[in-house]
């Protein structure tokens, strides 16, 4: 025990050190930012052009570079592949003169910007993502605005590209104009959206849906669910919901639109055969449909089958007149007076299956 | 099974029912006239339609705590401003700006209709509520436009219309719910107190 305790505490010391050297190295290193596909030109410090200087990228020397170069290293139409940490050492004398963390990346494209609210009258949220990657590091910088007003944003604490705001007022018909401008240290671009506070209103799903059998019912199923709870006010505005129904085997589904209830007892399910079943929410007046919920899947419920009595007569049997009567769970029995036989041989078989069992174990 | 309500509140549940169901229809239809009128006139969505006064404004910053007078005085206030508004609309589209296009004009006096009726039935609804309606002393709205500002004032009448009737029907939901809350807490108390009778007569015998 107290080896494995010693053991990993080791590792992560030598992580540690191993960070630490890392960070070490690129002390007093500076980034370069340069964009992909152009020529770039690396400057070795604030050395004199005939100044001879060797360089070194991620500890390997640099391939391919003109001795007639002096303190700079030109790359051509570059690629991601030229990233890492480049180094210029002073010739003769090897001393380290400088070190430069090149990034290759590209300026930001229009930010692509949706909005939604699942909380209304409350607020609303809006997204973004860049059409192309960048590469390096880029920040966003949003504004709202609605009629004359400037309104407050607040940054999501987990979602990086994403923002809420409050809705100041509702029935209004200002437009709300959202502006998400991406920078990076190649450029900058600003994208919008312009839309009314009811077009984007869209619930979450509802929660969780249950589907029960009802005993004594084989074609029925009784579905209940509860209104999102992002939805704030349900009172007030009313949700109405969507219900959709197949069995398993079929590929069709059956509809049912329901207005301000949060339960619906299906009565023409197919007896005896698994439903999958999912609900969907929007608000009475404005708005589009929550997505689909998670599909729950139930069956009907199924009448259970009665005690089985099977009697078989042989022509021995023929003149009995009490007949035989098993158990549900045995074989059918063939006859009284074949009894006593018969039952030997059950025995004697379930010593054979018992060996085999045992020699397999 | 008692429901408890008495005769002048059942009247009243029943025209809150009926206004509601009529401001969504006009909500509904509104929105339609509302892009109907904006292809006709040749108005690009982006227009900024502030420009335009007079014309009542539906959005409330505080809606969810106003009284139950404060939101039927301004509807009514609202929907009779508007009928006023419309009416004229109507006018200039068939001496000015769309002289040919009766079966427009047709819709545009179906829609007048029903905010007329829904004006009313507001001035009920406060008048019901116990509240005094507001005194319809507007001033009347101008009349000597630019050809381009009717454009603008007719596509914003439908528009405050639109949201107008959307706001209403949100308001008569909320007093629905409203009385419906206030009616059911009355009459649990009465029903409970016949249950106690009842146990009571029931334990007698046991003599507790």
């Amino acid at each position: 025990m107290a080896n494995i305790v010693t053991s990993a505490c080791c590792v992560v010391l030598a992580a540690v050190v191993v960070v630490y050297a890392q960070r070490r190295s690129q002390q007093g290193a500076r980034i370069q930012y340069e964009k992909i596909g152009s020529d770039v030109t690396m400057q070795c410090g604030t050395l004199g052009s005939e100044a001879s200087v060797t360089w070194k990228v991620n500890g390997t020397d640099v391939e391919n570079r003109r001795e007639d170069d002096g303190p700079r290293l030109a790359l051509k139409q570059v690629d991601l592949s030229v990233n890492g940490l480049y180094s210029c050492f002073q010739n003769p004398t090897g001393e380290l003169k400088d070190q430069i963390i090149l990034r290759v990346g590209n300026p930001p494209k229009e930010p692509i910007v949706t909005c939604r609210s699942n909380t209304y009258p409350k607020g609303f949220y809006c997204s973004w993502h860049l059409p192309h990657p960048t590469y390096i590091p880029t920040e966003f910088e949003v504004s709202v605005r609605h009629g004359l007003q400037d309104l407050q944003v607040q940054k999501d604490p987990i979602h990086k590209n994403r923002c809420h705001v409050k809705l100041p007022e509702i029935f209004s018909n200002n437009k709300y104009r959202v502006n998400v401008t991406a920078t990076n240290a190649l450029g900058n671009a600003s994208g919008f959206l312009a839309f009314d506070e009811i077009s984007i209103v869209k619930p979450d799903p509802p929660e969780k849906v249950v589907a029960n059998p009802i005993p004594g019912n084989p074609r029925k199923l009784e579905v209940t669910w509860n209104s999102p709870s992002t939805w704030p006010d349900v009172e007030t505005f009313p949700l109405k919901y969507f219900l959709r129904y197949r069995p398993l085997i079929l590929d069709t589904w059956q509809h049912m639109e329901l207005s301000d209830s949060t339960s619906y007892t299906i009565t023409d399910a197919y007896a005896g055969k698994e439903y999958i079943i999912q609900v969907a929410a929007k608000d009475t007046e404005i708005g589009t449909w929550s997505d689909w919920s998670v599909a729950i899947h139930a069956t009907p419920w199924i009448e259970e089958p009665k005690q089985i009595i099977i009697t078989t007569t042989t022509e021995a049997d023929e003149n009995e007149t009490t007949p035989s009567q098993a158990s549900p769970s045995a074989k059918p029995q063939v006859g009284d007076t074949l009894g006593s036989s018969s039952a030997a041989l059950t025995l004697s078989a379930n010593l054979f299956i018992t060996c085999i069992i045992v020699l397999i174990i | 099974m008692a429901t408890g309500f008495s005769d002048s509140e059942q009247a009243r549940r029943d025209h809150l029912s009926k206004a509601t169901s009529l401001a969504r229809k006009v909500h509904k239809d509104a929105k339609e006239m509302q892009e109907i009128y904006r292809q006709k006139q040749g108005l690009s969505e982006e227009f900024s339609y502030d420009e335009v006064d007079g014309i009542p404004s539906s959005g409330v910053s505080k809606w969810n705590e106003l009284s139950d007078e404060e939101r039927l005085r301004a509807n009514a206030s609202a929907f009779h401003s508007l009928h006023c508004f419309l009416g004229i609309v109507l006018k200039e589209q068939r001496e000015d700006l769309t002289p040919e296009d009766g079966e427009f004009h047709e819709a545009l006096l179906s829609l007048l209709a029903q905010v007329e009726t829904l004006a009313e039935s507001t001035k009920q609804l406060l008048l019901m509520f116990g509240h005094v309606p507001p005194s319809n002393g507007i001033s009347s709205p101008e009349q000597d436009l630019t050809y381009f500002k009717k454009k603008l004032r007719g596509y914003k009448v439908l528009l405050e219309l639109s949201t107008w009737a959307l706001r209403a029907t949100r308001d008569f939901t909320k007093l629905q719910k409203q009385s419906t809350r206030i009616t059911s807490t009355m009459a649990a108390p009465a029903m409970r107190s016949a249950s106690r009778q009842k146990n009571q007569k029931k334990r007698g015998g046991y003599g507790r």
